[in-house]
C-alpha cells in the first residue's frame, strides 16, 4: 500500500511537471531583446528608409497584440529634438488576416491591436518600421531613437 | 486503494485544468529601433534658371544696367562652403557680342557680398578659387535661402547685338 501511493505521488508529480513545461495556456516573446536598425541612411531631403525585424511568439493559446509605449513620443524616431517621420507595420501568417497591408502612421499604430487566433506553438511576427525625413529641410544629422513595446495577452 | 487512486487523479486533473485554465496573462517584448541620417546638403531646385522675366528690363540702350536675382534654397545639416564655376566664362554672351557681367550672393552666408563681382578667375573676381561662401549650419534649421544676383552691363560705345544672351553658373555645396 505504501509503495502503490509512493508511485501514484510520481504519477501525480510527473503530470504537474508535465504541466508546467508545456506553459500551457501562455505567451512568450523568445529572442529578446529586440533591436531593429535601419539598414539604410537618409541621405537626402523627403527621403524614407525602412526595416523590419522578425520577433518570434511562442504560445500555446490564440492571444492579442496591442502595442504601447513607456513614454509618450517614445513611437517616434527622435535625435536630439529633431524627428522623422514614423510608420510601422506587423506582419504574419500567424496574425488575423495577415496584419497590417499598408504603412501605419505611429500615433495610429499605438491603438492597433493584432488578434492571433491560433495557438502556434511558435509563430513570426515581423514589425517594420519606416523612417522618411522632412521635405523640406535636411534633418539634422545622426542616429534617430524609437521604442515600442509588444504585449502579447490572452 | 482505488478510491485512493480515483482521489489522486481528480487531485492530478485538477492540477492540470488550473494550468490549462491560467487567469489571462501577457508577455511585453519591448523594440529598440535606430535609424540614421547622414551629413547631407542639395538643393531645393538643382537647375533653377534665370530667364527673360526675372531680369529688371530688357537692354535698351548703350551703357545700361540691368539686374536679376534668382531665390535658391539649399537643404543641408552640415556647414557648408558654397564655391561659384561656370563650364564657361559666366559672362553673357551673343555670338561674338558680350554684356558685362558681375555676380553677388547674399542671403544665409556668413559674408553675403556687399558689391558685384565681375565674371573671371582673377583675384576678387567671382570664379576665382578663393572666392567662396560658408553657410553655417544651425541644429534643427536644415534649410537656408541663397540668393544669386547677376548684373549685366551694355557697352558705352556702341549698341550690342539684340538677342538673348547666356551663361550659366554652378554652386558648388561643399562640407
Amino acid at each position: 500500500m505504501r509503495h502503490d501511493i509512493v508511485r501514484m505521488a510520481v504519477v501525480v508529480s510527473g503530470l504537474i511537471s508535465a504541466a508546467g513545461g508545456l506553459a500551457l495556456g501562455g505567451a512568450n516573446w523568445s529572442g529578446q531583446p529586440y533591436t531593429l536598425a535601419v539598414p539604410d541612411h537618409i541621405t537626402g531631403a523627403g527621403q524614407a528608409r525602412s526595416g523590419s525585424l522578425v520577433m518570434t511568439l511562442d504560445h500555446d493559446t490564440p492571444c492579442t497584440i496591442t502595442l504601447s509605449v513607456t513614454k509618450a513620443g517614445d513611437e517616434v524616431l527622435a535625435s536630439a529634438g529633431d524627428t522623422l517621420a514614423t510608420s510601422y507595420k506587423l506582419m504574419g501568417a500567424a496574425l488575423q488576416n495577415g496584419g497590417d497591408g499598408d504603412w501605419v502612421d505611429s500615433s495610429t499604430f499605438l491603438t492597433r491591436n493584432y488578434s492571433v487566433p491560433e495557438t502556434g506553438p511558435s509563430d513570426g511576427i515581423t514589425i517594420w518600421v519606416r523612417a522618411a525625413a522632412s521635405s523640406g529641410r535636411a534633418n539634422n544629422a545622426g542616429t534617430y531613437s524609437a521604442s515600442v513595446i509588444l504585449t502579447a495577452s490572452w | 486503494m482505488r478510491r485512493t487512486w480515483m482521489v489522486l487523479t481528480a487531485v492530478a486533473v485538477g492540477l492540470m485544468l488550473g494550468q490549462t485554465a491560467s487567469a489571462a496573462g501577457s508577455a511585453p517584448a519591448s523594440v529598440s529601433i535606430t535609424a540614421t541620417v547622414d551629413s547631407f546638403a542639395e538643393w531645393a531646385n538643382a537647375s533653377a534658371a534665370i530667364v527673360a522675366g526675372d531680369w529688371t528690363g530688357h537692354v535698351g540702350a548703350v551703357d545700361q544696367t540691368r539686374t536679376a536675382t534668382k531665390a535658391l534654397t539649399l537643404y543641408a545639416n552640415v556647414t557648408i562652403t558654397l564655391t561659384p564655376s561656370s563650364t564657361g566664362t559666366g559672362i553673357l554672351t551673343n555670338g561674338t557680342n558680350t554684356l558685362s557681367t558681375s555676380y553677388k550672393i547674399t542671403g544665409e552666408v556668413t559674408v553675403p557680398d556687399a558689391a558685384y563681382k565681375p565674371a573671371g578667375t582673377g583675384a576678387e573676381e567671382f570664379f576665382a578659387a578663393a572666392n567662396t561662401y560658408t553657410v553655417t549650419h544651425v541644429a534643427g534649421d536644415g534649410a537656408y535661402g541663397i540668393n544669386l544676383l547677376v548684373q549685366a552691363v551694355s557697352p558705352n560705345d556702341r549698341a550690342p547685338d539684340a538677342g538673348d544672351y547666356t551663361c550659366n553658373v554652378t554652386l558648388t555645396a561643399g562640407w
